[in-house]
């Protein structure tokens, strides 16, 4: 059995919830691996932990506190949906246990006003991460659903940009390359590196879906900018017949 | 007697043969995720309540006499006896079509419940319909021109195709994740039930739009005096929520029509 494979399992072979089999053939791994051994045991650290850590009660009125300090100063957050591989859930659960504490901790002592608000920064951070990391190794809808959370995050910042941007130039699937030219639609009035990174996505998609999907939104966003690549494509003996006639159709739109 | 069983032999025992259906089951190790490419011929696709991944085809390999002793060169080994090479690494599980004779038969494939589908038909000689039916789980299928026909599934779904139709009957829309149905010059038929929840983001070029279901305008359009008292005969493409909203159901074409239907 491969690492990976070992590293995937983990979890579920210290909850004893795999099949006999792959146990063993895990346990005969991890006797031989010192890297995947080494994980084991500090994972199976961390979930002993979690299992044994009591419920601890909050002081009275703390989370009418609590509620009342979130209403006022979060803004609502659209939903996050994460699919991330194990370990990074792990790492996320250790996260969002520790925020937990402290934030319980400085509420409850009172000193926490500002501490609170760099806690939140970190866990939108965290919840940035996460979802971005969603965008590289799952199944096409579970990325199609990243992408649509994302752009409903109402965020226009670089790192969102270059995730959307590169799914949508390189995704194996066109499902999910066909969601991010749709999130990075719109964004295409606020940001001018959008308009820009669709234009020049034109000249590197080859599947004609994409192809007349990309010269739908900028023309019927009136991009200009895009009428001499759209010009080329339509000319260019290798483009698609559906395409060429598309673009030479839609042409005559953006002038 | 002795007729009749050379009458059996030379007739009947050929017939038989020639409908014989191979069976080949495969028991994932890690297995989250299935991978299908290559496999050209007539491909269905079902979901079994076992653990093992489970194929059954007609295939036949028909080695001419001079190839005797010879092995294929530039193929994947046919390691199940279907014309098929089965492989896992890194929790993937890829069934490749191994010769080129997979073209011309009959592949069921069952998979185990909650792994992931990843079908690539995007190949000019795969022209037969795929049908997937059953299945609950996630599913990506690409072709080129042949059409997908999908019924009692939930998805969620990652279809596109070049010039294929796509005809999805949900027994239910999963809410987990989003499904996209897109097609150049396809149709795309949608059938579901009637207390669904869904946001349909609609998008055709050239086509057109028939529905009957209940869906409601998430942009309210501006009044139009005009319209007063009228109907609108063919709803804009746009967004739309189905019994107040749910999922993203992203239905795309250029020329193709698109149907909506209430089960």
């Amino acid at each position: 059995m491969k690492c990976e494979e070992v590293k995937i399992n983990l979890p579920e072979y210290i909850d004893q919830r795999l099949d006999e089999k792959i146990a063993e053939a895990i346990g005969l791994h991890l006797e031989s691996c010192e890297e995947c051994n080494d994980l084991h045991k500090e994972l199976k650290i961390f979930l002993d932990f979690t299992d044994n850590v009591d419920d601890i009660e909050p002081p009275p009125g703390m989370k009418a506190e609590f509620l009342k300090m979130m209403e006022t100063e979060m803004p609502q957050k659209p939903k996050v949906v994460v699919m991330v591989p194990s370990w990074l859930k792990v790492a996320a659960i250790l996260i969002f246990a520790l925020l937990t504490y402290e934030t319980g901790y400085y509420l409850g002592s009172e000193k926490g006003d500002e501490k609170l608000k760099a806690l939140e920064v970190a866990l939108n951070h965290t919840k940035q991460q996460v979802s971005l990391a969603s965008l590289q190794d799952f199944t096409g809808p579970q990325k199609i659903e990243a992408v649509y959370n994302i752009s409903q995050s109402g965020q226009t910042g670089d790192a969102l940009i270059d995730a959307l941007v590169n799914t949508m130039n390189t995704d194996k699937n066109v499902n999910v390359r066909l969601a991010a030219i749709n999130a990075l639609t719109g964004m295409i009035g606020k940001n001018q590196r959008v308009k820009n990174e669709l234009i020049r996505s034109l000249s590197l998609q080859n599947n004609p879906l994409l192809q007349i999907s990309l010269i739908q939104v900028l023309t019927e966003s009136g991009v200009k900018e895009a009428k001499d690549e759209i010009e080329s494509m339509s000319r260019n003996e290798k483009t698609d017949e559906n395409v060429k006639a598309f673009a030479k159709d839609m042409i005559k739109i953006i002038i | 007697m002795k007729q009749l069983t050379i009458v059996l032999a030379i007739f009947v025992f050929p017939i038989l043969c020639l409908g014989q259906v191979k069976k080949y089951e495969y028991v994932p190790k890690v297995g989250n995720k299935v991978e299908i490419k290559n496999v050209i011929g007539a491909i269905s696709v079902q979901n079994t309540s076992g653990k093992a991944i489970v194929i059954e085809s007609d295939f036949q390999m028909e080695v001419p006499d001079r190839a005797k002793g010879l092995k294929l060169l530039g193929s994947l080994e046919d390691n199940t006896d279907i014309g098929i090479n089965l492989s896992e690494e890194n929790g993937v599980v890829s069934i490749v079509g191994a010769v080129r004779q997979v073209r011309d038969h009959k592949y069921k494939i069952l998979i185990p419940v909650g792994m992931a589908v990843e079908l690539d038909y995007n190949n000019p000689f795969a022209n037969s319909e795929l049908t997937i039916d059953s299945f609950k789980g996630s599913l990506d299928v690409r072709t080129l021109s042949a059409n997908v026909k999908i019924t009692n599934s939930s998805g969620p779904f990652a279809v596109n195709s070049i010039s294929g139709d796509i005809d999805v009957v949900f027994s239910s829309i999963n809410q987990e994740a989003s499904t996209s149905l897109a097609s150049i010059s396809g149709l795309i038929d949608v059938t579901v039930p009637a207390g669904e929840k869904a946001i349909f983001t609609i998008n055709t070029m050239q086509g057109n739009i028939y529905n009957n279901l209940d869906l409601k305008s998430v942009k309210e359009n501006e009044p139009d005096n005009r319209a007063k008292d009228m109907k609108v005969i063919r709803h804009e493409t746009g967004e739309f929520t189905l019994n107040g909203g749910g999922q993203k159901v992203l239905l795309k074409t250029i020329t193709g029509n698109i149907y909506l239907r209430k089960k």
